[in-house]
């Protein structure tokens, strides 16, 4: 064996040049050393043990699990059932949609199922706050999943895990607010539709959708935001000005959510500023050998951030 | 609490954490969390990918507290963990093959970066980690955990049951066939 195997093997001794720049290449990829969270353990095996013993209890289960069952013939939702409403009161409802996934609805949250065709399951949230998940095996094509409000509605376009995200509505002041966990999702009204990649999360009024932020934005973002979304709401596009200004607010790449929407623009000025701060940010979805800064549509553009600067936290 | 160096995998010291974990100790069960942890993300890694990796090494270590119990003997719970990490990283890996493909993490030709942003320097961890998952499993998983999470040989050989020579042969033979497949990737 020679040095070089050595240290292949040890991870000491004469070092391999080979070998240190591979590993200093694939360290980012490296566990982080974050700790276990504990309460995710649950109860250990050694508890469901020690209560095995316990018949009476295992009795008590079963009627539980047998008024649960009852309870869950009223909830349960499938292909084709009818359209009704429910309201949580002081606890959260699960709303079973089998074999798909389940609607959670918080304390307080009344929801309207409207149907589940064979093209799309929708439910309507009159208030408070629903949590959707759906099952991994059970995934359908894009926008199957429509969660409608006063202030317009929401398609589940992309999912990779359980929890997409979670809606909640204020009807006394009109107001609402998404937050997706996972994939992405699009937000339609009559003023405008945004995108909501994981992380992000977007104000939801009378005047439309405001700008989607991630959550570690900077505050001098938000304030923007902020500017464009009582421009909005007034029913008044965004100047010039204030455009410009918005984009030169957006300086890490996180922060081309915000710029991805100037692109939806019919002001060729602020469309141009916002590409240029895009591929300032992100780089550019495709190669170019030379000559002038191209344009690209907004699809490539989605397509090119959420595989890149959307992924990842500043 | 117990010094994590102060044992090694299917040591004494492990196998009481183990019985202690058994016992509901939830303490002890961090403890080899943090000796294991690596061992578990570099299996992850090596079957999915980065994508599901930290979510895989969080699944494993909660389902193997609920079923800690199975193991009989404690001196096995290393053997017994990465069978349970890899099973649960192909069933991850199945799952995620019958839904629509996730886009995939290759920096796009063209893509301009400064050498230390940390995008250009993740695609191209990224980029070596796929060369290494080309490999054949045995040498793939044995690369990843002394690349990727920098375990030595015989740390290697304590955490996943093969022996000193088994893994120097798979660390050897992985890194010729590794070669050519990271200078056509246009690594180093």
């Amino acid at each position: 064996m020679n040095e070089h195997e050595d240290y292949l093997f040890l991870g000491a001794g004469t070092p391999d040049p080979e070998i240190v720049a591979l590993e200093h290449l694939l360290s980012p990829l490296a566990h982080d050393g974050c700790e276990l969270p504990l309460e995710r353990l649950g109860p250990d095996a050694s508890h469901r043990a020690t209560l095995r013993p316990w018949l009476w209890l295992a009795a008590a289960m079963l009627v539980s699990l047998a008024m649960a069952l009852a309870l869950s013939r009223a909830t349960k939702l499938q292909r084709g059932s009818s359209s009704r409403t429910f309201v949580a009161q002081q606890e959260s409802l699960t709303l079973p949609l089998e074999p798909f996934g389940q609607v959670v609805l918080q304390g307080g949250a009344e929801l309207e199922f409207v149907h589940w065709r064979d093209d799309e399951l929708r439910v309507r949230l009159r208030r408070g706050t629903c949590v959707v998940e759906i099952d991994e095996t059970a995934r359908q094509g894009a926008a199957f999943v429509v969660v409608e409000t006063e202030l317009g509605e929401v398609a589940v376009e992309e999912q990779a895990r359980r929890c997409f995200g979670e809606l909640s509505m204020d009807p006394g002041t009109h107001t609402g607010e998404l937050r997706v966990h996972d994939g992405l999702g699009r937000v339609g009204s009559e003023a405008r539709t945004v995108v909501v990649p994981a992380g992000a999360a977007v104000r939801l009024s009378l005047a439309g959708p405001s700008l989607p932020l991630f959550g570690d934005a900077t505050d001098e973002l938000r304030k923007m935001v902020n500017r464009a979304a009582a421009y909005a709401a007034k029913g008044v596009d965004l100047d010039t000005k204030l455009a410009v200004d918005l984009v030169a607010t957006c300086r890490m790449p996180r922060d081309t959510l915000v710029l991805w929407h100037l692109l939806q623009t019919d002001d060729e000025v602020q469309r141009a500023s916002a590409e240029a701060a895009l591929v300032a940010l992100a780089g550019r979805p495709e190669p170019i050998v030379k000559g002038p800064l191209p344009s690209w549509s907004a699809e490539v553009w989605l397509a090119f951030l959420q595989k890149g600067a959307w992924r990842y936290a500043k | 609490m117990p010094n994590v160096a102060a044992h090694s995998p299917g040591s004494p010291g492990t196998a009481e954490l183990v019985q202690r974990a058994q016992a509901g100790d939830r303490a002890a069960f961090a403890v080899l969390y943090r000796e294991f942890a690596r061992t578990v993300h570099g299996i992850a890694l090596a079957t999915c990918g980065e994508d599901d990796a930290d979510d895989l090494v969080q699944d494993v270590f909660v389902q193997a507290f609920q079923r800690l119990t199975e193991v009989r003997d404690p001196r096995a719970f290393a053997g017994w963990l990465c069978t349970t990490a890899r099973r649960a990283a192909i069933d991850r890996l199945r799952a995620r093959q019958q839904r629509p493909q996730p886009m995939p993490l290759d920096e796009p030709v063209g893509r301009e970066h400064a050498p230390g942003d940390a995008f250009a320097v993740r695609a191209a961890a990224a980029r070596a980690l796929a060369c290494i998952r080309r490999l054949p499993e045995a040498y793939r998983e044995t690369l990843t955990l002394r690349l990727v999470e920098g375990l030595s040989g015989p740390e290697i050989a304590a955490r996943t049951g093969l022996t000193h020579g088994s893994v120097r042969v798979n660390l050897v033979r992985g890194m010729a066939q590794l070669r050519p497949l990271l200078a056509e990737a246009g690594l180093p």
